[in-house]
């Protein structure tokens, strides 16, 4: 499993030390607008297709973010075994 | 002075509190804070500086004091307290007026929060005669000054109305019914092209430069909701809006401007895709000319990175290599404007850097075509452009070497595909043990805005140099960027 942190100091270009567990955007100065872009980026790179809008405004948080990461994945597991 | 009445149909909305100002409620409001000023004993001559954020009360504040007759400095709200005592050692204001909640310790001039001036009771209050004429000091922007001897871009009434009435001219009073406002108000691109240009023209500010991810996120549902005709921005908030947002619905954008940084023909491209107009011009604007002073609307088929069309009621022309003053050709952009400021602040030899033989010297690097036609080409400076916030890398440096485990620092522009530049730094410590980054960027925070602090750091065992002992800037950033390169 994908941990969070390590791809949000990724996108962030920090170490996942210095992004604490339960840290949401307001924690973390480097997670600016922009940041926020390169954080969606990397996300859609790794997950393999485009978030929208809300999933866009509601990955605030470590949390959130590895929310979306382990369903997008899940989902995409689930249609690789089908398929 | 003029500016306490004369824009009977300007309003404002703020969107980031939902605050709603009519002209009425805001001429009341400068009203009293004016005579609060004058009853904290601001004078005519003397400055006042100004350090929140940009709604209603931000510009009955600034009105307030331009009424009086006072100048007006603006600084980010989220200047660190340690910038601010620079700020006000260095430009000396009689008050410094900030948020509501904003204490700071050792201040060395009066403080009021901006609630306070608003509450006052100035109905019968009689304000004296102004002392000050159009060439008496107006505005006052920093473009620098986190550590070392700011520099302070000083702005006269005339220059400001100059400007001001130039906008109006170029743009028209339609496209600037109703302005959406996405950007800061301490910098002359947000405050005099975005703000103070349509509320002299009597027209509708909204503003929304808060929370700028989900301003680009929401871009599209906010200009329809409020009809937005125009709105300026720079080419990192569009590469936001165009990623993240779906696009409007209605077709109210008349006329969109990108500026404080180079705008590209792939991304120019989207931008019309996105708004529905072709009317997206790329601008070219300093602060020391109080924002734009030429426009390009690019031919869609034959769009040339750079071009940055023509002057806007302004003189241009290319200092040549060898020195000669040219009305075309190549060389460093010269400019003579109405709209020009008067000096850097307590900084004449600066100021004769750039002011001279009539002309102001830019230190961009331009190509004027045979028919008039503007492209810049390069910079003579190091100055940084990270997604339109300008940063000195020679102030970074200085703080840097302020910390107990660093020897030397050297600042320079990193390029990055979103903001255009980010911030390098190379590093070399006191001892051989690792510097710990972390430690380091929130050392930083504690003295300058956060945007300012370096995004890419270099730990290196020495700075390279030229044979003179000399830091080349381009030099050390291409040495790190190849060591990061080689490890990665």
């Amino acid at each position: 499993m994908l941990d969070a942190r390590n791809v949000l100091a990724d996108a962030l270009n920090m170490q996942a030390e210095d992004v604490p567990e339960e840290a949401s955007m307001d924690d973390v100065p480097e997670w600016d607008s922009l940041g926020h872009m390169r954080v969606v980026l990397l996300l859609e790179e790794i997950i393999g297709r485009s978030l929208n809008t809300e999933e866009i405004l509601s990955l605030d948080s470590v949390q959130s973010f590895q929310h979306i990461l382990d369903e997008s994945l899940t989902v995409a597991s689930q249609v690789g075994e089908g398929s | 002075m003029m500016f306490s009445t004369g824009y009977p149909s300007a309003q404002i909305t703020n969107l980031n509190t939902g605050e709603k100002w009519s002209a009425e409620i805001l001429a009341s409001e400068i009203r009293c804070r004016a005579a609060a000023l004058v009853n904290h004993g601001v004078k005519s001559d003397q400055r006042v500086m100004i350090c929140h954020d940009g709604g209603g009360a931000f510009f009955a504040d600034l009105f307030a004091i331009w009424s009086i007759g006072a100048c007006a400095i603006c600084t980010n709200p989220a200047s660190t307290p340690s910038e601010l005592r620079n700020l006000i050692s260095f430009a000396k204001p009689s008050l410094l007026i900030t948020a509501n909640s904003r204490q700071i310790d050792d201040l060395t001039c009066l403080h009021v929060q901006s609630e306070t001036l608003g509450a006052f009771d100035g109905t019968d209050y009689v304000l004296p005669l102004s002392e000050s004429n159009l060439d008496s000091d107006a505005l006052i922007l920093f473009t620098s000054g986190t550590t070392g001897t700011p520099k302070g871009v000083v702005h006269s009434f005339r220059s400001l109305l100059a400007r001001v009435a130039l906008n109006q001219a170029y743009i028209g009073t339609g496209d600037l019914q109703n302005t959406l406002c996405v950007l800061p108000t301490h910098f002359g691109h947000g405050l005099i092209g975005n703000c103070l240009t349509p509320l002299f023209a009597g027209q509708h500010l909204i503003l929304a430069n808060e929370n700028v991810g989900r301003v680009a996120a929401r871009f599209g549902q906010i200009l329809d909701d409020h009809q937005i005709t125009f709105v300026s921005s720079v080419p990192s908030f569009w590469k936001l809006v165009v990623k993240m947002s779906p696009p409007p619905q209605s077709q109210s954008l008349h006329r969109v401007h990108v500026g404080s940084a180079p705008l590209f023909a792939q991304q120019w491209s989207q931008i019309v895709d996105w708004a529905q107009t072709d009317r997206v011009f790329n601008m070219y604007g300093i602060t020391e000319t109080a924002n734009w002073i030429s426009a390009a609307l690019p031919d869609v088929e034959n769009y040339e990175s750079g071009d940055i069309g023509y002057g806007w009621g302004c003189k241009v022309a290319v200092k040549t290599p060898d020195g000669c003053v040219e009305t075309k050709g190549e060389g460093e952009l010269l400019i003579q404007s109405p709209a020009l400021m008067t000096r850097y602040l307590q900084r004449q030899e600066l100021t004769d850097q750039v002011l001279k033989g009539g002309w102001f010297h830019t230190g961009d690097i331009g190509q004027i075509r045979e028919d008039g036609r503007i492209f810049l080409v390069g910079r003579h400076k190091y100055e940084i452009n990270k997604g339109g916030m300008k940063v000195m890398p020679e102030e970074i440096d200085e703080l840097l070497e302020r910390h107990d485990s660093i020897e030397e620092a050297c600042t320079f522009s990193v390029p990055d595909e979103l903001a255009g530049e980010m911030i390098g730094v190379a590093v070399t410590g006191v001892s051989s043990l690792d510097l710990n980054i972390s430690d380091l960027k929130t050392w930083c925070r504690k003295y300058i805005v956060s945007d300012k602090v370096p995004d890419h750091w270099f730990q290196v065992d020495v700075i390279p140099k030229n044979e003179r002992g000399k830091i080349n800037r381009a030099d050390v950033a291409a040495y790190c960027l190849e060591l990061k390169s080689n490890k990665d």
